[in-house]
C-alpha cells in the first residue's frame, strides 16, 4: 500500500489502512515512548494514546514534510503531557556528579547496540532524561523546551548540561564508552 | 521545530542509537486503538437492556392482572331491561366489582352483618355502596377474566345504585357451558371474540456464557501433514494442548424462538440466535515474521500458507493474552420436554440443533512449526453445526413464563476448514434466562 493511500484509507477511517500505518510506524515511536516512560507499560499507554490523536488528526497533516516527523512530533508532544501530569522536571540529581568527563571521537565503538543507549538513558532521572531526549535525541532547541516544559530556558540549558555528563559517565561505567584518552569539547555542546 | 545546530558527536552518537532501536508493541496496544477508533457493537448489552425493560413490563402487566377478583362470581342483574339497553353500565359496575380489594366483605341486605364465602351461594349478597365509588369504563384487563360471568335471571332496580347490583357465585355448570346469550355479552364485553389460548408462544432469552475450546490433533498427525515444511523439533507423542496456553472467556448468545404446544408438556422451537464465543490465548509480541501455516491441499500432498506474525507461542518477553473470538448467527430448531411441576412451575429440559453462520472472526492459528501464531480467515470454517442441551426451571406468570438454568453447546464441525491439520471445537457452558409469551 502507497502512503497516500494508507493516508486516505486512514482519513475514511478504514481498519486496514489504519493497521498499515500503526504497524510502519509503531515500532519506532514505541521506541520514543520508552525513554520518556516510567515503564514498557506506561510507554504503550503513551504510544496508544498518540496513535489515537494521529488518526483524529490526519486531516491536518496534508502532506507537509515528512509523515514520520508529523506522526513524531505528536507522539514527543503525547509523552510531554503525560509526564507533565505526573511527574515535575525539577527533581534533584543523586547521581554521581560526573565533571570532568570527555569522550574521544574514536572512543565510540561502533557495535554499541542501540539498547544499551536508551537503557542507559533511562537511568537518569526523569528530568535530565527529558530535557535530553529532547535536546540531543529530538533535536529541539532549549527555548522549544522551555515553552515545552514551563520552565526557564536556562533551566533547560542546565538540566541537559548535568544530564548529559552523568550519561556520559553511565556509559562508561557500563563499558559502552571507554575511558578517554583524549579530549573532545564538551563546551561545544553548549547552545 | 528549528534544529538546534550545536550538535556535537554526543549527541549525534545518541540519536543514531535512539533511533535504530525499535520496539514491538503488543496486539494489546492496537487492539485498544483499534476499539477507540472502531468502537463495538454493543448488541449483548441492548439484548440485555431490552430483557430487562421486558421483564419490567411483564411484571407490570402480572399486578394489574392480578387487579382483578381472584374467585369466581357471577354478577346478576336484576332488570333483564337494563342488561339488554345498557350493557356498558353493566360493564361499569362489573368492573368496579371486580376493582374491589380482597376485604371487600359481602353483607346480607338486611343488617349488614358479615356472611362467609360459602354461604353466600344461598344468600343475597349486596356490595357495600359507599366503597368503592363506582366509576371506570369497558376496556381494561377485564375482559381477561374468564371468572366473571354475567345473568339476567332477576329482575331489579338499574345499576346506578351500587346496592342494586347483586353478587352470586357462579354455578358449577355456568362455568363451562356458555349459552348464546352469555357469549353475545361477552363479545360486546371484552370487544371481540372470546379469548382462546394459542398453541404458538415466542420465546426471548439471554445467556452469558464460559467459552473454551477442545483441540483434537496429534502431533504425528500433524508432523505428518507438514512433512516437507520446517517444523519443531517437539516428540512425536506430544499432545497439541501441551503446546498452547489457552484459558476460557466469557462470551453470550441471546435470540428469539417460535415455540409450537404439540401437548402440554412438549413443545418444538425454531429461532435465531447470535452467539458471541471466546476463548484466550497467551503469546508474546515480537517484531513481525513471515510465518507457515501448512495445509493439506490434496490427499496426497500438503501446500503452505505465508502469513506474517507478530505472536509468538512458546516464549519471548512480556507475554499477554489475547482473543480468539467468533461472532456467529445461528438457527436453532429443537424441542422442550416439561419433565415434572405444575402449572406454576416446571422443571424442563431441551436439546436443539443449530446450524451456524460465523459471520466475523478474530482467530490466531498455530504456525506449522508451533512457534507463532498467526492470521489467516480463509482457513476458518463459515458454516458450522452446533449441538445446544439445556435444563431449566420455569415460572408461569399469567401470560409469561419466565425460565432460568444451564445450558451446553458444542461445536460438532471443527473450527478450521479440513485443510488446517488442527482441529478445534467450541464449547459453551452458559446460563439461560428466558421469557415465553403465549400468542393469542
Amino acid at each position: 500500500m502507497t502512503e497516500e493511500a494508507m493516508l486516505k484509507g486512514c482519513i475514511r477511517n478504514q481498519a486496514a489502512a489504519q493497521q498499515e500505518l500503526y504497524h510502519r510506524y509503531s515500532p519506532k515511536m514505541l521506541s520514543v515512548c520508552y525513554r520518556y516512560a516510567k515503564s514498557r507499560e506506561d510507554a504503550e499507554d503513551m504510544l496508544q494514546e498518540g496513535f489515537i490523536k494521529i488518526f483524529g488528526q490526519l486531516r491536518q497533516f496534508q502532506n507537509r514534510g515528512a509523515l514520520e516527523g508529523w506522526i513524531r512530533k505528536i507522539i514527543v508532544h503525547t509523552c510531554i503531557n503525560n509526564l507533565k501530569k505526573n511527574k515535575k522536571f525539577t527533581e534533584s540529581v543523586d547521581l554521581i556528579h560526573a565533571s570532568g568527563v570527555h569522550i574521544r571521537e574514536e572512543s565510540v565503538p561502533s557495535i554499541v547496540q542501540a539498547k544499551q543507549v536508551v537503557e542507559c538513558i533511562r537511568m537518569l532521572p526523569i528530568g535530565y532524561r527529558t530535557v535530553l531526549n529532547l535536546y540531543a535525541v529530538e533535536g529541539y532547541s532549549h527555548r522549544e523546551i522551555a515553552m515545552m516544559l514551563d520552565i526557564e530556558e536556562s533551566t533547560s540549558r542546565s538540566q541537559y548540561t548535568r544530564a548529559k555528563a552523568m550519561l556520559e559517565d553511565i556509559l562508561v561505567k557500563k563499558h559502552i564508552l571507554p575511558q578517554y584518552t583524549g579530549k573532545l569539547e564538551l563546551a561545544a555542546v553548549n547552545p | 521545530m528549528e534544529r538546534n545546530i550545536h550538535i556535537d558527536e554526543f549527541e549525534e552518537f545518541l540519536k543514531e542509537k535512539a533511533d535504530q532501536y525499535k520496539m514491538y508493541p503488543s496486539d494489546k496496544a492496537w487492539s485498544n486503538i483499534q476499539r477507540s477508533l472502531h468502537p463495538r457493537k454493543k448488541w449483548p448489552y441492548i439484548s440485555l437492556t431490552l430483557l430487562l425493560l421486558l421483564g419490567t413490563a411483564v411484571f407490570v402487566d402480572y399486578y394489574t392482572y392480578n387487579l382483578v377478583v381472584p374467585f369466581k362470581k357471577v354478577l346478576t342483574f336484576n332488570n333483564a331491561q337494563f342488561q339488554k339497553n345498557n350493557l356498558p353500565p353493566v360493564s361499569d359496575a362489573a368492573l368496579n366489582a371486580s376493582l374491589l380489594p380482597p376485604a371487600v366483605v359481602f353483607t346480607n341486605g338486611d343488617d349488614n352483618t358479615p356472611i362467609p364465602p360459602s354461604l353466600s351461594s344461598s344468600i343475597k349478597k349486596t356490595i357495600i355502596p359507599s366503597k368503592p365509588s363506582l366509576t371506570g369504563n369497558t376496556d381494561d384487563g377485564y375482559a381477561n377474566n374468564e371468572d366473571i360471568e354475567i345473568t339476567s335471571e332477576q329482575t331489579l332496580p338499574v345499576h346506578s345504585n351500587a346496592s342494586d347490583i347483586i353478587i352470586n357465585p357462579k354455578p358449577a355448570t355456568t362455568i363451562t357451558e356458555d349459552n348464546e346469550d352469555d357469549k353475545k355479552i361477552k363479545k360486546v364485553l371484552w370487544g371481540g371474540e372470546t379469548f382462546k389460548k394459542s398453541k404458538f408462544e415466542w420465546q426471548l432469552f439471554f445467556s452469558p456464557t464460559i467459552s473454551y475450546r477442545k483441540l483434537t490433533s496429534g502431533i504425528s498427525e500433524v508432523t505428518d501433514v507438514f512433512r516437507g515444511v520446517p517444523y519443531s523439533t517437539v516428540q512425536k507423542n506430544t499432545e497439541i494442548n501441551s503446546l498452547v496456553t489457552h484459558k476460557p472467556a466469557v462470551g453470550a448468545e441471546a435470540g428469539a424462538n417460535l415455540a409450537y404446544k404439540v401437548t402440554n408438556n412438549f413443545l418444538l422451537k425454531a429461532g435465531v440466535q447470535l452467539n458471541y464465543s471466546r476463548y484466550q490465548l497467551r503469546a508474546y509480541a515480537s517484531k513481525p515474521e513471515q510465518t507457515t501455516l501448512a495445509v493439506v491441499s490434496n490427499p496426497l500432498g500438503t501446500d503452505s500458507i505465508n502469513v506474517i506474525s507478530t505472536l509468538q507461542n512458546l516464549s519471548g518477553s512480556g507475554s499477554s493474552w489475547f482473543n480468539n473470538e467468533y461472532f456467529q448467527v445461528s438457527m436453532p430448531v429443537g424441542f422442550e420436554w416439561g419433565v415434572l411441576g405444575n402449572s406454576t412451575l416446571h422443571w424442563n429440559i431441551a436439546a436443539s440443533a443449530q446450524p451456524v453462520y460465523n459471520f466475523a472472526n478474530n482467530v490466531y492459528l498455530l504456525s506449522t512449526d508451533f512457534k507463532r501464531y498467526g492470521q489467516d480467515p480463509s482457513l476458518v470454517r463459515r458454516w458450522n453445526i452446533n449441538a445446544g442441551v439445556e435444563t431449566y426451571v420455569s415460572y408461569n406468570m399469567g401470560s409469561f413464563k419466565w425460565q432460568a438454568g444451564p445450558q451446553l453447546r458444542y461445536q460438532l464441525l471443527s473450527s478450521y476448514k479440513s485443510q488446517y491439520p488442527v482441529k478445534e471445537y467450541l464449547v459453551d457452558f452458559g446460563f439461560k434466562i428466558g421469557v415465553t409469551k403465549t400468542l393469542r
